[in-house]
């Protein structure tokens, strides 16, 4: 049997060919979307940011003049008079601009020197998009001609009039790039104490010169603009930044810009010089991708998730998802009645581990054996595992408050009686309005979380809308997790998920959710400055968010979600926060103002794509509030490990039986009066 | 060029180990394993001079020996110093001992050695480990800041990129693949496997670090350049041959090369790219700069090979 390829194996746009970005392109919203985004002919510079994985090269590469071709093929003049521009794609990763500083020289002619290497650079894309022009007949004889001559008129010196073709042009162009960067490589070690190159030119004289060009003498172009698409801007340094900035600034009507960066990925909006800084709104609309993409609707973002996947399987497997067949249901998934199910099934051959911590409790509590067992039986629940544990969560509730309706109770045994009271009277009437209605409403979906840990069942992660959800506004992280379930489907089952009505099981779910974690951290890496790891402040609050998900007592339902003030932060710790939330590992979800002080509070989350590594759920209720104390441990990781683990041990102890510090004592079975 | 005429000299074990080259310069790099410290103990020298890193100062291996200090693992410009210091005579020869060596260090030596004035003789020598304490899991390197073009192997990089290509020379450390892999997005990539390796189980251990770096999905085992880790004249061969023929079918735009496996691997890398004029090519060598190198993970002594007249 022929082998079937995997849809979902290249994740990332840059390892897909023109092809495959022309036919993997889904637009936002069935028709249309990223064209709105984008809005290609709007004169307004625009900077895109977004975490890797978010789509901005998938979408920048798509309206480069490399897809407009493929895309009109044959009627290449028709397709750009309907576009009105022509794309040119400059990747900033090509520049190697990390050689441009340094090595003994200032930055005056660093800046100097780049600023000369991007126009030759621009300016040789924009010749050889003409080239092709040409050869496509669109511009003609006489225009290249004219435009070639005006180009050279442009130069301050060394214009070779010779040069009369495209082709001329852009080899002279590569023969100039080739020269600088000559120069750069070996200045140092010809003895020389700075590079010395013959400038023929300044910024940004090809970059905006060559649109001018064509709008004032080529008939093709009166009406359309140049789309400079300049992607990875995070390649540059921030004076090299300082150069792309200025020539945000100082745009002509001829062309307009698109700038794609990482989160963290603009360094500065200083232009040259630094007098002025562009502000968003004003010089530049500014766009955060993964934001714009979660923010929408979310049965918008799971249609056009959906789509994405679609169109892999179409490309690949020849999916008919114009037929009706659609990836979600290929995705196996399982109901919170049938994990219960499978949950009450093992309960009669395991014990019940809930038990078993309340029991140890109780013991630690110095309760004696026979009182423990009364307890222990009156909540107990035969077979409804829901009732039964909301009927533990309400037992530690009243162990921690020592009262119920208002009246002080005598002992726990008494505790247990009410418990069992109540649980006998919600099961002769489930209503929202009482305890147990309460309880359940808030945690019924930890419980089930809890009870298929607790049941050594795998935490429900799996579905595809959930794993929607969890790919965060990122495409990748879904096409991550897809292609490695993809891989283990196939390895175990020795037949190939999607074909033939097989689907993708729950545990090669799990499989691509597990690789995912794993490459989620590779991915996106912070590059370690004096030897401090960011991202063990993660795991700090990771942890801490765990131990009080699985407390006895927990404080917020679905506890995923935190708020705090980051500008009380320390250096420290705030420097530590931005790296983790430019880096995509914390998303901001809300804000609301403290109740007390007023000041905003900022609400974030882990990335939802890792947070199945500390067992916490991806739908938000509650939000829990961090403390500045609290906030300094986990984040400032100049605090030890000893000390974060002591004041959050202390924190989670009041969440956790027996509510106080143990003494040495025994406790009484009877409350003090 | 063709590099399987240069002379290597292989010794089993290090009690073999009597070099007969007498040298006017030798030069290694210290650490604390044993394969640097003992052999460079039989090679004759009129001078031994052993290069430093801050962590290693005040080391009782170095009391009475002549010792150059390197501020740091990215003082580059401290190696260049040190090679305009060497006072040589014409055609004077040299031997590195790269085995302590990083390997930016190294290959900036060689480059300031090629253009030095009394043009010296240069050998290389390199003495394997007898095994890695981790096997598969050891590291190399942590804490990674940022991948860059090694000073001096920088290349005449265009704005044309539509066929760039990077080489890797995939070692243990698949977090530093995917580093280099990511570097370089666009680039198709082509990864140099050391076969044979220098033991028989580093084979699989590269290929799994490989597997873990997900280069597969992009470049196929099947299709990779497979060189012996312990030979730099063959890896130079190999990546020539290779690069040649894919020149024919369709040209490259830009080259990179990533020496992320053994020494003599790199060393491969440098001199295809001295001896090709990478100086006026694009072809560059490309290296993860980390903020921690771990040097001791190697024990024992295996054997030892000096690579002759590279430069």
């Amino acid at each position: 049997m022929a082998e079937i390829s995997n849809p979902f194996d290249i994740t990332k746009a840059v390892d897909l060919p023109d092809e495959l970005i022309n036919s993997y392109w889904t637009n936002f919203y069935a028709d249309g979307g990223f064209e709105q985004m984008l809005q290609p002919t709007s004169l307004t510079p625009m900077i895109i940011r977004g975490s890797k994985g978010s789509g901005k090269t998938h979408i920048m590469r798509y309206f480069s003049y490399e897809l407009q071709k493929l895309r009109y093929s044959t009627h290449l003049a028709e397709g750009l008079s309907q576009d009105k521009f022509l794309g040119v794609y400059i990747a900033c990763s090509g520049f190697n601009a990390e050689k441009y500083s340094g090595k003994g020289v200032d930055d005056n002619r660093w800046s100097i020197l780049f600023s000369y290497f991007w126009e030759l650079w621009v300016g040789e894309r924009m010749v050889f998009y003409l080239e092709d022009l040409r050869r496509e007949n669109i511009i003609s004889q006489e225009d290249e001609e004219i435009t070639v001559r005006r180009i050279l008129d442009k130069f301050d010196r060394g214009a070779d009039y010779s040069i009369t073709s495209f082709r001329q042009l852009d080899d002279f162009l590569l023969d100039k790039q080739k020269d600088i960067n000559y120069e750069i490589n070996n200045f140092l070690y010809d003895g020389k104490p700075y590079p010395q190159c013959n400038i023929l030119f300044t910024a940004p004289t090809l970059t905006y010169g060559i649109p001018n060009i064509l709008r004032d003498h080529v008939a093709f172009f009166k009406d359309k603009i140049v789309l400079y698409l300049i992607d990875e801007l995070e390649n540059f340094s921030v004076l090299q930044q300082q150069l792309i900035q200025t020539i945000i600034r100082e745009k002509p009507r001829a062309c307009t810009i698109r700038i794609g960066a990482r989160l963290y990925g603009v360094k500065t909006y200083c232009i040259l010089g630094g007098a002025e800084e562009n502000r968003p709104g004003s010089e530049f609309e500014p766009i955060v991708l993964d934001q714009f993409l979660r923010e929408h609707n979310s049965s918008v973002y799971y249609d056009f998730i959906r789509r994405v996947c679609n169109n892999r399987l179409k490309v690949v497997l020849g999916f008919d998802s114009d037929g009706g067949d659609s990836i979600e249901k290929y995705i196996e998934d399982q109901s919170t009645e049938g994990l219960l199910a499978i949950l009450t099934e093992k309960r009669n051959t395991q014990s019940k581990s809930y038990f078993n911590q309340l029991r140890s409790n109780l013991q630690l509590a110095k309760f004696e054996k026979s009182q423990i067992d009364v307890i222990i039986k009156n909540i107990s629940y035969g077979n409804d595992l829901l009732i039964e544990r909301s009927n533990v969560v309400f037992f530690y509730r009243l162990w921690k408050e020592q009262r119920w309706n208002g009246k002080k109770l005598k002992d726990l045994v008494e505790a247990s009686e009410i418990v069992r009271n109540e649980s006998d009277r919600y099961s002769k009437e489930p209503t929202k309005d009482s305890e147990h209605g309460r309880i359940l409403d808030k945690f019924k979906m930890d419980f089930v979380d809890i009870l298929a840990r607790e049941g050594r069942e795998t935490i429900p992660y799996y579905g595809f809308d959930k794993l929607v959800k969890m790919s965060c506004g990122t495409p990748r992280t879904i096409l991550n997790v897809l292609k490695h379930a993809f891989k283990n489907e196939y390895f175990e089952k020795q037949h190939a998920p999607f074909v033939d009505h097989h689907t993708i099981s729950l545990k090669s779910q799990k499989f691509g959710i597990d690789e995912t974690i794993e490459w989620f951290y590779e991915e996106n890496r912070i590059p370690s400055v004096n030897g401090k790891n960011y991202v063990d402040a993660l795991m700090r609050l990771g942890t801490y968010l765990r131990k009080l998900r699985f407390s006895c007592l927990p404080p917020e339902s679905s506890i995923n979600c935190f708020s705090i003030i980051p500008e009380r932060l320390s250096e420290s710790a705030r420097k530590t926060f931005d790296e983790l939330e430019s880096h995509s590992y914390l998303i901001n979800v809300n804000s609301r103002r403290d109740k007390n002080t007023g000041e905003l509070r900022k609400g974030y989350q882990i990335n939802l794509a890792i947070l199945p590594k500390w067992d916490l759920p991806i739908s938000i209720r509650g939000v829990l509030e961090l403390d500045k104390n609290l906030a300094e441990m986990i984040f400032n990781l100049e605090n030890s490990q000893e000390d974060y683990e002591r004041e959050t041990n202390a924190k989670v102890r009041e969440y956790n039986a027996p509510f106080a510090e143990m003494k040495i004592d025994p406790l009484p079975l009877r409350f003090e009066d | 060029m063709n590099y399987t005429y240069f002379y290597k000299e292989k010794y089993d074990v290090i009690g073999s180990f009597h070099p007969a080259e007498r040298y006017d310069i030798f030069i290694a790099t210290y650490n604390f394993t044993d394969r640097v410290k003992k052999p460079p103990k039989n090679i004759i020298a009129d001078e031994k001079i052993w290069i430093m890193l801050p962590e290693y100062q005040d080391d009782v291996f170095l009391a009475g020996k002549t010792q150059y200090y390197l501020k740091g693992t990215r003082d580059y410009e401290g190696v260049r110093k040190f090679c305009s210091s060497l006072n040589l005579k014409e055609h004077g020869k040299v031997c590195i001992d790269s085995t302590g060596f990083m390997v930016p260090h190294l290959l900036i030596m060689l480059r300031c050695l090629r253009n030095h004035v009394s043009r010296p003789i240069v050998d290389v020598m390199y003495s394997e480990a007898d095994r890695y304490a981790d096997a598969e899991k050891t590291i190399f390197s942590d804490s990674f800041s940022a991948v860059s073009q090694i000073e001096g192997y920088e290349g005449r990089h265009v704005s044309k990129m539509e066929t760039d290509l990077m080489i890797i020379a995939s070692g243990y450390d698949h977090s530093r693949i995917r580093d280099v892999a990511n570097y370089k997005k666009r680039a198709a990539k082509i990864q140099l496997i050391g076969f044979p390796s220098m033991k028989a189980d580093m084979l699989q251990e590269n290929v799994l670090a490989a597997s873990t770096a997900e280069l597969f999905s992009v470049c196929p085992l099947s299709n990779s350049i497979f060189a012996p880790a312990y030979d730099p004249f063959t890896t130079a061969q190999a990546i020539k041959d290779y690069i040649d023929k894919k020149q024919q079918e369709r040209a490259i735009t830009n080259l990179y090369m990533a020496p992320l496996s053994s020494k003599p691997q790199a060393l491969g890398m440098a001199l295809y790219y001295l001896w090709e004029d990478g100086l006026n090519k694009p072809v560059s060598i490309v290296y993860p700069e980390c903020e921690k190198y771990v040097q001791d993970n190697a024990i024992g002594v295996g054997r030892i090979w000096i690579y002759k007249n590279v430069v």
